[in-house]
């Protein structure tokens, strides 16, 4: 018998022998060996079988690859293929290599993609081949590069393509990219089949031509470079949209696949051909696959269709204006995880300079969820134009509630982690100093993902740990940081409800990272208020929270849900006051979402709209009146805040109604006077109104005067329970010298505050204390008043310089004429449309801004045209009415603006017919009434359609009267045919009009 | 020798006489050898990125920087060397690559005299054996697979792991094995033979699973 050692000498011996022996390529029996040594038999064939399965697994893997390495070297000698003559060679990717190469009997360069053999190991694959190329060779447009034919030569297939003198996108990137420092994916690819060690350097990288393209010479600045991504895109669109047109998909589209020539022509190649048969083929031999970077998330579940192209041209003009890839640096499982569960970072977010819009085509493209996408290239392509013509562009900012939607579908993890994140922040920030300085700093830090991981695990725990206690802190945390966002930590007023003289939202501040930020928000206000709505203990917050989600529905622009929230939050407030009735922050809360719904009902812009506002606005005042006697400043300046809603432009506005009625009735047929007279019974009301407004405006200005000198001495506790301060709160109860101080310096920062609120309280109710003593033709107080104001403003601007909300208001204040002569009118509308025109330029998606614009445009050119001066009527219309297209369509159901916007119209057209600009007349009636018409979409209700029918009426009247006067009877004939169809679809209840139908028609 | 190359004095009296030349072609004659040490050690996730004979080649560079440092201390094989060399460029190709959290996990098992981390041969070792890369849509599967292998041969010995890497991928001798792992070559045997029997138990169960590999 062998000893142990011996033993296992002999063992490890057999074991050496075997395996030198499968690796010179024999093939032993294992039984030799254990008939050899008997003794040791069981164990050699457990030994060796065990070898021989490791070893084949190895050598399964690198014959792979080597064959491949010593077929490619084989392709590379060749001199020769048919009749065509290579040249050299062009670059190598993971499917091949292509040389440029000339046809010799025709002379014409080409360039041709050889193959290795071993891709088409199963005919089934060359079968497929043969077919795409078919396919392939179909395909004829200005950015697809034609395919010539296929052929094989000795073992390689081939096929022949067009040679574009030009250099690849990913060559043009890497160089964009300050050259190599980049790993482009050609590379990637091309490191897939390494040279021979001895080589002189790499020998492909990108594309070499002899011609490249510098892209310094392609763009001398980055916005030419975006325009010129654009049109990159468009041309590729193109293609794609022409190919998809006759069935044929390209399958892999990334910036190697795409080449730039020297005329900017963008071509398309390797059009289907080679990821049909790699996809295959690889499966099956076991080869790397170059990288899933450019891979659409469906595609790795079997799916791929012409949404899956979109997507890839979506990541390819990513890459393009961000000069970064989509998805990167990572290996290939994580880069999978990546794509199918995550977004790349926004463009914008890379690269502030890059326009929004193309910001908006990119990351609708780039949508994980194909319906999101672009359902066709044509549709890009659209956009694509229309973003290079400055035109709008279909693809608007996915909606809040989508984005959460899908947020919240597809991340519940993600979710988690962010609700994480947020909690820490409110850790850091009220842990340090509860200010809002600290808190913005916060957020910039929050964005710094890095931290996140590390303190994750701690924020669990640490909300875990805590209870109801901490839950009630944490919304206020929150809040905190809420409002650090939506005022810039300018001032911690929540001027919800006074937001300028507009009426749309305060969008002006919000960018589109705060709106990611403020879904996180948002969820976590939900979940809150969801969680907790039958805990009595935390109903405060919960309400706050609710409250919280209407702010950040009515800052983006969703008013019914903000309005349905405001409701919801308003309830627990009034259960919450039941069991403490005299309780001061919890009426200043309810007195101030009370008007927050009464505002968002406003902006809401039905028609009742403010009388409802109306309602909730008096609601308010009466409860904080009855609180007004504890002296509290922010009761009292909430107030004051309340009676200037009251006061506020449109209660004035009504004011001047009877005036533009005389402008209208010049217009409109005599059938549609009813609705004028009933309009103008109104204005006595208005005027009564009115009187009431400029009455509570001068309180208002009374009270916040007051306050406007407010110091600490003044200051009672009630201030610091009042704002809703745990700290200061808590801080009450002890008693330490130190703790005292630090309590004072609280307290002189609240009355600061409170000194601020106060300023901008009395300059506001003092502007529209102007605005309403100018509208009613009350001049000499008026422009006392409005001197005062602008005083008022010009100190707060000071003050705070970089806040555009006193400008804003500002340009309103101009608006108002100082006296009641037209030269006065066109002076104060001109200077205001100047401030708010660069306004308009600076904060270009602000929609309040660009409203007022409208608006103050659309008056200028109707005073113009009182003061016959034509063509400065005809220019401020145009402009009027450019501003309003671009705003009516995103405020649908707005319908202040959808009148305003219409009215201005029909002045242009009129205008146009005056000036006898009859072409322009008919561009424009027929655009518009392409626009009602794609306005109509599914709406059905009856209002609705009265409307429609009526403007399209008028429409169709305006272009009878064009014709009519070019001399074209039957065009007439047949637009006032129509206007007849639409006359006749209104209801006759609702319209008196005479019952023969031919004095309708004498209109004028 | 079976290395192809001649013995450990005359390597160290040919590379004294002349330095350049004599290392050039006893690189060459090591370099496949070299590159499948390279190719099982690369982490599979760089495949694609970084190819084998760059790092090949950035080690030929590597050892004539060095050269001279070994002749004053030629206290290891040839060839021990320029493996340990080559690891160390890998060593700097996957921090480069994965920054800082591979830092130490990278360490090769004879530099830190502390205890070996498998992990790095369990990930190697089970990446080959799941086999190459295979096509897109099976990349995640791959992962799972690799995953689960590692798992499972996390629980080998460290030592016992490292063998068999050694003997059959990096394809060492066991006396080179042995050098490497700084225990004597009888015990570096035993241990090569239990780790056999261990393997092909995970493998078995494996095959097992499915037939994916």
């Amino acid at each position: 018998m062998l000893q142990p050692d011996q033993q296992q000498e002999l063992l490890d011996e057999v074991v050496e022998d075997f395996t030198a022996r499968l690796r010179s390529g024999q093939h032993p029996a294992i039984q030799e060996y254990a008939n050899q040594y008997p003794s040791l038999a069981e164990d050699i064939e457990e030994l060796l079988t065990s070898v021989a399965m490791i070893e084949e697994l190895k050598k399964q893997g690198n014959s792979v690859s080597d064959s491949l390495k010593s077929e490619m070297k084989q392709i590379l000698k060749l001199e020769r293929i048919g009749d065509y003559r290579i040249v050299r060679e062009l670059g190598r990717g993971g499917m091949g290599i292509v040389f440029e190469a000339v046809h010799e009997s025709l002379g014409r360069r080409v360039a041709i993609k050889v193959m290795p053999n071993r891709k088409f190991d199963d005919p089934k694959y060359l079968e497929r081949f043969k077919r795409e190329a078919q396919a392939a060779a179909n395909l004829h447009h200005t950015n697809i590069v034609s395919v010539f034919g296929i052929g094989q030569t000795g073992e390689h297939h081939y096929y022949v393509m067009e040679f574009v003198d030009g250099q690849s996108l990913s060559s043009i990137l890497a160089d964009l990219n300050g050259m190599n420092e980049t790993q482009t994916e050609d590379k990637k690819n091309s490191e897939t089949y390494p040279g021979p060690l001895n080589s002189a350097g790499p020998t492909s990288s990108a594309i070499n031509q002899l011609n490249k393209v510098r892209p310094t010479d392609l763009f001398e600045s980055p916005r030419q470079r975006f325009r010129w991504a654009a049109h990159v895109g468009l041309q590729i669109s193109e293609g794609l949209a022409y190919a998809h047109i006759l069935g044929t998909l390209h399958r892999d589209i990334k910036p190697s696949n795409l080449l730039v020539d020297k005329n900017k022509t963008v071509w398309l190649t390797d059009f289907g051909l080679v990821k049909n048969i790699s996809n295959q083929t690889i499966t099956k031999t076991g080869d790397i696959v170059g990288t899933p970077q450019y891979m659409s998330p469906e595609s790795f579940e079997g799916q791929y269709d012409e949404r899956s192209e979109t997507y890839c041209l979506g990541l390819t003009l990513y890459e393009l204006i961000t000069l970064k890839p989509a998805f990167e640096n990572a290996s290939t499982p994580e880069l999978i995880r990546q794509i199918t569960t995550t977004s790349p970072p926004v463009p914008r977010k890379i690269d502030p300079r890059i326009p929004r819009d193309l910001n908006r085509i990119v990351q609708k493209a780039i949508s994980r969820e194909p319906s999101y996408r672009y359902q066709t290239a044509d549709e890009m392509g659209d956009d694509l134009r229309a973003y290079l013509e400055d035109r709008p562009i279909s693809a608007r900012k996915i909606s809040m509630t989508e984005n959460l939607y899908r947020w919240s579908i597809r991340n519940p993890l993600s979710a988690c982690l962010a609700l994480s994140t947020a909690l820490m922040i409110c850790a850091i920030a009220v842990g340090a100093t509860a200010l809002l300085r600290t808190t913005n700093q916060a957020l910039q830090e929050s964005r710094n993902q890095a931290d996140m991981a590390e303190h994750q695990n701690r924020l669990f725990r640490y909300m875990k740990g805590e209870a109801e206690k901490t839950t009630n802190f944490t919304v206020e945390a929150f809040d905190e940081m809420f409002r650090g966002l939506v005022f810039r930590g300018q001032s911690s007023s929540e001027d919800f409800s006074l937001d300028g003289f507009n009426n749309i939202q305060v969008s002006n501040t919000i960018t589109e990272s705060d709106a990611e930020f403020l879904d996180k928000m948002l969820q976590f206000f939900q979940r809150f208020a969801e969680n907790n709505k039958d805990n009595f203990t935390l109903q405060k917050s919960t309400a706050k929270s609710i409250r919280r989600v209407a702010n950040i529905y009515h800052l983006t622009g969703q008013f019914d849900e903000a309005a349905k929230a405001y409701e919801e939050s308003i309830s627990s407030y009034n259960n919450l006051r039941i069991e403490s009735p005299n309780s001061v922050p919890m009426a200043l809360e309810l007195a101030k979402t009370t008007n927050e719904l009464g505002r968002v009902i406003e902006l809401q812009g039905r028609i009742t709209g403010r009388k409802m506002a109306l309602a909730r606005f008096r609601k308010s005042e009466e409860m904080l009146r009855n609180h007004s006697h504890s002296e509290d400043p922010l009761i009292q300046l909430e107030l004051a805040k309340t009676l200037i809603l009251f006061g506020s432009p449109y209660a004035t506005f009504r004011a001047s109604l009877p005036e533009r009625f005389d402008e209208i009735r010049q217009h409109v047929p005599r059938t549609w006077f009813s609705q004028s007279s009933k309009l103008a019974s109104r204005v006595d009301i208005s005027e009564r109104e009115s009187a009431i407004a400029i009455k509570r405006l001068r309180e208002a200005i009374r009270i916040a005067q007051r306050y406007t000198t407010f110091n600490i001495d003044n200051s009672s506790d009630s201030v610091a329970e009042a704002t809703g301060d745990t700290v200061a709160k808590t801080k009450r109860t002890e008693n330490s010298p130190r703790l005292r101080k630090q309590e004072l310096v609280e307290k002189e920062m609240h009355a600061e505050v409170i000194r601020n609120e106060a300023k901008f309280i009395s300059a506001m109710a003092t502007t529209r204390l102007a605005i309403a003593q100018l509208r009613t033709r009350d001049f000499f107080t008026g422009r006392k008043t409005l001197i005062a104001a602008e005083t008022k403003l010009f100190q707060l601007e000071k003050q705070d310089p970089n806040n555009p909300k006193f400008q804003f208001v500002l340009a309103q204040l101009y608006a108002m004429p100082k006296s009641n002569t037209l030269k006065a009118k066109i002076g104060a509308l001109k200077k205001s449309r100047n401030v708010l025109r660069s306004m308009t330029n600076k904060f270009v998606g602000n929609l309040d801004y660009k409203r007022a614009y409208a608006d103050t445009c659309f008056r200028l050119g109707m005073v113009c045209l009182e003061d016959n001066q034509l063509d400065e009527a005809l220019t401020n219309l145009k402009l009027a009415n450019v501003a309003f297209q671009s705003i009516v369509p995103l405020t649908p159901r707005n319908y202040k603006i959808q009148a305003n916007g219409f009215s201005c119209h029909l002045h242009l057209i009129d205008l146009l017919l005056q000036s006898e600009s009859y072409d322009d007349a008919v561009t424009i009636v027929e655009k518009s009434l392409a626009r009602l018409r794609k306005g109509k979409g599914k709406q059905k209700s009856r209002p609705f359609m009265n409307l429609y029918n009526r403007r399209s009426a008028f429409l169709q009247f305006s272009l009878a009267v064009v014709y009519e006067e070019t001399g074209d009877q039957d065009a007439s004939d047949e637009a006032r045919g129509k206007m007849m169809d639409s006359l006749n679809r209104i209801p006759t209840k609702k319209i008196s009009r005479p019952r023969n139908r031919s004095t309708r028609l004498q209109l004028q | 020798m079976e290395n192809g190359l001649p013995d450990h004095p005359e390597i160290l009296r040919q590379l004294k006489t002349d330095r350049e030349e004599a290392l050039a072609r006893f690189f060459s004659n090591v370099q496949d050898r070299l590159a499948r040490v390279v190719a099982f050690r690369l982490d599979y996730r760089l495949g694609g990125r970084v190819s084998e004979s760059d790092v090949v080649q950035d080690t030929f560079v590597r050892a004539s920087q060095r050269i001279d440092s070994y002749l004053e201390k030629p206290d290891m094989p040839f060839f021990v060397w320029l493996r340990l060399e080559a690891n160390q460029r890998l060593h700097e190709i996957h921090r480069q690559h994965f920054g800082a959290e591979k830092r130490d996990v990278r360490r090769e098992i004879t530099l830190s005299q502390q205890k070996p981390q498998g992990n790095q041969t369990s990930l190697a070792l089970a990446a080959h054996l799941v086999a190459q890369m295979t096509s897109a849509s099976q990349i995640m599967e791959r992962a799972e697979q690799i995953n689960r292998l590692e798992h499972t041969l996390n629980e080998m010995n460290e030592l016992d792991r490292e063998v068999i890497a050694l003997r059959h991928f990096e394809e060492l001798t066991n006396v080179e094995t042995a050098e490497i792992l700084q225990i004597e070559p009888a015990a570096a045997s035993k241990r090569y033979i239990r780790a056999l029997k261990r393997l092909k138990e995970i493998m078995e169960s494996l095959q097992g699973d499915g037939s994916k590999v």
